[in-house]
């Protein structure tokens, strides 16, 4: 049997079904959308039934005026599921009770259930509840979505559903102001608690929002916030992700140090175990950008922020939604695109996603460093320091640019909306916000994950492949007779324009792996010392020269690079992660394109510039 | 500050939505935290808190309550 979880926005439908599937939860796109739902089965735990639940996105009434909305009509227009579960904050009821009515009218058999039993409790406010159960002639069940409690009786109310063959009346038009008036009437009879009281439920969030909304000390905490939130993510993050990658790293020695030494061998230690290490070192960042967002949304603080930003966010075409995508960009393209899913509106969400590839995300640390320690060789090291700063304002500058401009020329069939409900503050709960991080996690390695490897694993075998010969390749490296180094090779042409050579033009290429990568590619190519890292690789560059003798690195070059490092597509990752977000290859191969070809003309034309200009 | 809803204006779609929320003629509401340079306006309705766009609190024609 198929239940379907209906209910306004912050209701705790999602609480809810995290409670009933536990982490059996996958994340389902509507077809022909990118929208996202999550679909699960009844946690073991509860019984041995096998009920799928499915939670639906939030939604007002069943007049959609968004895509997300449009996802839950549709799914209940075209009878996804055999009952209803509709979830409705008791707090909010006068505003929810026009939801419930429209549901009542489709026809399918109805389970209400009343989230936030503990603020009720709490605040001493009395429903009626004989009144709702007279209206809607359904079950009704009062539960604690933070501590669980009543979910015993509504899993028994689940297994006495009987399975009807529904008689549905979808296509039954809606007179909103008439739902709204039944609304009214019905939510008069249904509480019986003195205003008073309710003014007493919000009286430690009208608190609270003294501060987080104040228009200077508002902006404050919410900087104060973020700043804490995304330097926590990178500190806590870093040390699990170099623990992952070690943990790759001994995988790969101990099938080296145990098996022959053969071809399958290389291929099971550097081709598979480096293509999994490039997806799961991913996993402690998205987890913990994943837990930290979730206890901000579900401390009821991340509408404040939205609503905080909305305003410069909105000169850019964009919401206050978008800010968390936007900012988490900084850190890595990837758990950012998949931020971008909690963007409602789809023109919003389509141009968010097609900025995200522009903010300058820390892979591209060590290529700057290795840039500017180049132009600024020997100099004070202020000044790098200034230049990277200016660096990272300049890609939100060509970030906002890009938005504003992907604004004007795209058209929404929606109007985007701000206006929302701002919960009350509440304590969330540890085990919610850990199954909510793991759904997330465990989306990425499912659904991007695949595509990451393949991806590498190609990236691989064209590095690979053919074998380096000793006997015949005595004076080359295994890079330069492989198929990457020959397309390298083929394609100097193309990157003489920019100013380098095919080594160089290779850097780029297996960049593609990670950014990062064009620095010990180049030190390979270049034979550089590696343990000297940088400093040797910045000597041993200063010195390589064309055929005539003149340099080949020149300050010129290396603009042109860091322009192009600016602009470039150059992860894998974020490529596979965008094309399952966007469920379109094209558009991921469409952005791939666009973004290199825009990257390489600027590169050419800084460089060929500055050298008209007399710059080396 | 205390308003009245006297009546909602704007395209069809935006004023559902105001109507979704609570946001109906004669409803009282109160402006609690305005954002600078016309951002955002939250709302005390007998229902809870709202945050509404600039344009989207200027679909609401209002009238203060003394």
């Amino acid at each position: 049997m198929k239940f379907i979880l209906v209910g306004p926005p912050n209701s705790g439908k999602s609480t809810l079904y995290n409670w009933l599937t536990g982490s059996s939860a996958k994340v389902v796109n509507y077809p022909g959308s990118t929208v996202d739902y999550m679909s699960g089965i009844l946690a073991p735990h509860w019984g041995s039934e096998k009920f799928e639940i499915i939670d639906s996105p939030g939604t007002y009434s069943l007049q959609p005026k968004s895509e997300d909305e449009e996802v839950t009509y549709k799914l209940l227009k075209e009878k996804k599921a055999d009952a209803v579960i509709l979830v409705l904050d008791p707090t909010q009821l006068s505003r929810h009770l026009v939801l419930a009515l429209q549901v009542q009218r489709l026809g399918y058999p109805l389970i209400i259930v009343l989230s936030m039993k503990d603020l009720l409790n709490k605040q001493n406010i009395r429903l009626q509840l004989s009144a709702l159960e007279s209206q809607f002639q359904c079950p009704l069940y009062l539960i604690d979505g933070q501590l669980g409690g009543g979910l015993e009786a509504l899993i028994s109310g689940l297994k006495k559903m009987p399975k009807v063959d529904q008689d549905l009346r979808i296509h039954e038009a809606f007179d909103l102001d008439q739902d709204i008036k039944l609304g009214q009437e019905l939510y008069e009879k249904v509480i019986t608690t003195h205003s008073q009281q309710l003014e007493k439920v919000w009286g430690s969030t009208l608190k609270l929002d003294r501060l987080f909304l104040h228009p200077i000390l508002g902006y404050l905490s919410f900087f104060s916030i973020m700043f804490l939130l995304f330097t926590s993510v990178y500190w806590l993050a870093t040390p699990l992700m170099d623990y992952v990658e070690s943990l790759f790293v001994l995988l790969s020695e101990l099938l080296l140090a145990h098996l022959p030494d053969s071809l399958v061998t290389q291929f099971l230690s550097d081709g598979i175990i480096t293509s999994f290490a490039s997806v799961f070192v991913f996993v402690p960042q998205i987890f913990i950008l994943f837990f930290l967002l979730s206890g901000l949304e579900g401390s009821g603080y991340l509408a404040r922020a939205a609503t905080i930003i909305d305003r410069p966010f909105s000169m850019i075409g964009l919401s206050g939604r978008s800010f968390v995508p936007f900012l988490s960009g900084y850190a890595c393209a990837v758990p950012a695109l998949m931020a971008t899913r909690n963007i409602s509106s789809p023109k919003e969400k389509w141009v968010a996603r097609m900025i995200i590839p522009l903010l300058s995300c820390s892979a591209r640390l060590p290529v700057y460093g290795l840039l500017l320690g180049f132009i600024f060789w020997k100099e004070p090291a202020w000044k790098p320091g200034v230049i990277l700063a200016f660096l990272y304002l300049f890609s939100m500058l060509l970030a906002s640019l890009a938005a504003g401009l992907l604004n004007r020329f795209v058209k929404s069939e929606k109007p985007s909306f701000l206006m929302m409900e701002l919960p009350i503050y509440r304590r969330p709960l540890l085990k919610t916000l850990f199954l909510q991080a793991w759904n997330k996690t465990k989306s990425f390695i499912t659904r991007a994950g695949p595509v990451i490897f393949v991806l590498s694993v190609f990236l691989w075998l064209g590095m690979n492949f053919p074998r380096h010969n000793p006997e015949i390749h005595a004076e080359q490296t295994q890079l330069e007779i492989s198929y990457l180094g020959l397309a390298g090779q083929k394609l100097e042409p193309l990157f003489e324009p920019m100013g380098l050579d095919w080594r160089g033009g290779v850097g780029l290429i297996a960049a593609f792996a990670a950014r990062e990568v064009f620095v010990s590619t180049l030190s390979v190519l270049y034979k550089s010392d590696e343990e000297s890292g940088d400093t040797g690789l910045i000597e041993k560059l200063q010195t390589v020269k064309w055929a005539d003798g003149s340099l080949i690195y020149t300050p010129s070059v290396m603009w042109g690079l860091i322009i192009f490092f600016m602009i470039a597509l150059q992860c894998l990752s974020t490529v596979g992660v965008m094309v399952k977000e966007s469920q379109s290859w094209k558009l991921a191969t469409v952005q791939l394109v666009v973004y290199n070809g825009i990257a390489y003309a600027f590169a050419v034309v800084i460089v060929q510039g500055l050298r008209a200009f007399g710059v080396a | 500050m205390h308003y009245k809803i006297k009546a909602l204006k704007g395209s069809l779609d935006l004023i559902d939505r105001l109507k979704e929320l609570g946001l109906v003629i004669d409803q009282t509401i109160e402006v609690l935290h305005p954002m600078p340079f016309q951002g955002p306006r939250v709302i005390l309705t007998t229902q809870g808190l709202l945050s509404l766009r600039f344009d989207e609190f200027e679909c609401l024609q209002l009238e203060p309550i003394k």
